[in-house]
């Protein structure tokens, strides 16, 4: 290892690279990261040469490109069975008629996937997925793909709402699911059971596997992400066959899901790309962010705000004196205050007093003359 | 002389007109209608928060208002010495906002005030009554159902003893007591001046009496004293 490379290899645009790759899924303090980079720079940067789509790769995986396709590259592992996928930050749409470069992206989405793979095993999905072994790279087990494309569909949108008319935001009754043919020079059309069996892409039986699997995976999915206050508009999932198993493979993430934040409906996924929104990394890390935090959870407040006790209330005091016109009696005092019924989401019960505190603090009732309590509880 | 004035305009504003022709009428300076969603008033020397409903009351009177994005700039023009006038909901709006102390209550009849009442002037002390005598009886309208003003005891104290309530209601006739407020006030109270002295509420509408022909002039004085404080003549 030789301290001098550095100081002539890296430019400050190559170390702020490495530096954005490794700072957030590292953590690594400054002078820790300069040291795990010592020896990339070695293997990867000794010419001088700088290949940004490598950035943050292993040295091993210059050697064994397997395939690059438009978001990944594969490579070869010294297993016969499993492969290494890395993520690029190429951004493709429309069947590649538009193309462009997502800052971090290749590293969001590895994250991402990473984090749905592994809710999905726990919840019973088999996937390709072994585990994350850097910022861009999974590994993963090598299938033999079927060349569909497993569509599912809560929300419409997109060729959906062309196709049927029907406008973007429609809430499905039930989720639909969709199989297109993965042919780059067909366009990868939308094909039904019978072209399906006529390709012998997939047996009747596999098919239906594929459907409820697709369907499960929504179900997991839908609920994990609403918790965080994401919708799952649709999304697109790849399976092949391993050892006669057959598997989830592919990856999960904005490039392949459309996301809507359940509050506003704003875009957090490859649409701001496709439709020119901007801000297109930083959706891509929002969601990241939503899949790690905490689950959030809607709360009723009920907010009490009434007059201090030394001050005067005419209005109750008007209802007092109207009692005995109606022969009621025994009543000693009356003060009328104001009810405020509140609908919020947070990640537990002290968080959201806390939150209902400074509302009520700032604005629901004025110290001056007024006090206030509230209760919190969770929604079901 | 380039002074200029703003009245500030809220949704639900509806005496921002009648500020703006009376203070023109008066002093014979300018003054503009600035939208609340300003956050800049370099050029303003005198800012009116007028009467009015801003966002309908709800709530409580101004106290949505007091987010409006203009208000941290009228902050900000308080404490560097600007003199700010708050009429009817401009009062309560500073209330709100903290700007002066104290809270106005719905009127203890419960019901909406519309007429003219009498006030005593308690200070003359002040750029906006320096036009007043100490102890004047004045006639203005007022026009509200929550002007009650209400303040602990302590601060009370001290806004006597600094000399800062300005107006009370009064009789005919001058005296202040158990039964000249005609909404409950404490003490009377109808109009407070902060400790600097550049900030004043009252609930009664000055600008409404300001021209012969609106059948009074006791609203006149009051601008003519913010003129007199810019460096103006009447």
């Amino acid at each position: 290892m030789e301290i001098r490379y550095t100081a002539q290899i890296l430019t400050y645009g190559q170390f702020r690279s490495i530096w954005n790759l490794t700072r957030p899924t590292l953590s690594l303090g400054f002078s820790q990261a300069v040291f795990y980079l010592l020896p990339l720079t070695n293997g990867l940067w000794s010419s001088g040469d700088y290949d940004q789509s490598l950035g943050g790769a292993s040295p091993e995986m210059t050697e064994k490109l397997l395939y690059e396709g438009k978001a990944k590259k594969i490579f070869l592992t010294e297993s016969e069975d499993e492969l290494l996928v890395f993520y690029k930050d190429d951004a493709t749409a429309f069947n590649g008629a538009k193309k462009g470069q997502i800052e971090s992206k290749g590293q969001l989405n590895n994250a991402i996937s990473s984090v749905f793979f592994e809710l999905l095993e726990t919840a019973g999905v088999r996937s390709h997925f072994l585990k994350k072994t850097g910022s861009n790279t999974m590994l993963v087990k090598k299938l033999e793909i079927i060349p569909l494309e497993v569509v599912v569909r809560n929300i419409a949108a997109g060729s959906l709402s062309q196709r049927l008319g029907w406008p973007e935001g429609r809430v499905l009754d039930e989720p639909i699911v969709e199989f297109y043919y993965k042919d780059d020079a067909l366009g990868d059309p939308l094909i039904n059971n019978n072209h399906i069996a006529a390709l012998k892409l997939a047996s009747p039986c596999d098919l239906a596997f594929l459907e409820e699997e697709a369907k499960k995976i929504d179900r997991i999915l839908s609920a994990y992400l609403l918790a965080r206050r994401v919708r799952l508009v649709d999304f697109k999932l790849e399976f092949g066959r391993h050892k006669g198993q057959i598997l989830l493979g592919d990856e999960i993430s904005p490039d392949t899901c459309r996301f809507w934040d359940a509050e506003t409906n704003k875009k957090l996924d490859k649409d701001r790309f496709r439709q020119d929104l901007g801000e297109v990394t930083e959706a891509y890390q929002e969601i990241y962010n939503r899949l790690t935090c905490q689950a959030v959870q809607k709360y009723r407040a009920l907010v009490k705000v009434r007059l201090k006790d030394s001050v005067l209330d005419p209005q109750g005091e008007a209802i007092l004196r109207s009692l005995s016109s109606l022969g009621l009696e025994d009543f000693q005092s009356i003060r009328v205050g104001k009810l405020i019924d509140i609908s919020v989401v947070g990640e537990n019960e002290r968080e959201v007093s806390h939150k209902v505190k400074k509302l009520s603090d700032d604005l629901l009732a004025n110290p001056n003359m007024e006090k206030y309590s509230f209760t919190v509880e969770p929604v079901k | 002389m380039t002074c200029k004035a703003a009245v500030i305009v809220f949704p639900g504003s509806n005496c921002d007109r009648d500020c703006v022709r009376s203070f023109e009428a008066v002093t014979g300076l300018k003054a503009n209608l600035v939208w609340h969603k300003e956050t800049s008033l370099p050029n303003y020397d005198f800012i009116i928060l007028p009467g009015g409903f801003s966002y309908g009351d709800y709530l409580r009177c101004g106290a949505i208002a007091r987010f409006s994005p203009v208000l941290s700039e009228v902050k900000r023009l308080a404490d560097r010495g600007r003199y700010i006038l708050g009429i009817c909901n401009g009062f309560q709006i500073l209330t709100e906002a903290r700007l002066l102390p104290g809270a106005l209550l719905r009127n203890h009849g419960l019901k909406y005030l519309c007429r003219d009442v009498y006030l005593r002037v308690e200070t003359s002390q002040s750029p906006f009554t320096s036009s007043y005598k100490n102890g004047q009886i004045i006639r203005l309208p007022i026009s509200h159902g929550e002007g009650s003003y209400s303040l602990n005891p302590r601060e009370l104290n001290t806004l006597n003893d600094q000399d800062r309530v300005v107006f009370r209601y009064a009789s005919a006739g001058g005296t202040v007591g158990e039964t000249s407020s005609p909404n409950g006030s404490q003490e009377s109270i109808a109009g407070i001046i902060n400790r600097e002295r550049n900030v004043l509420g009252l609930m009664p509408h000055p600008e409404r009496l300001a021209e012969a022909d609106l059948g009074g002039l006791d609203g006149r004085p009051l601008f003519e004293s913010v003129l007199a404080a810019l460096g103006g003549q009447a």
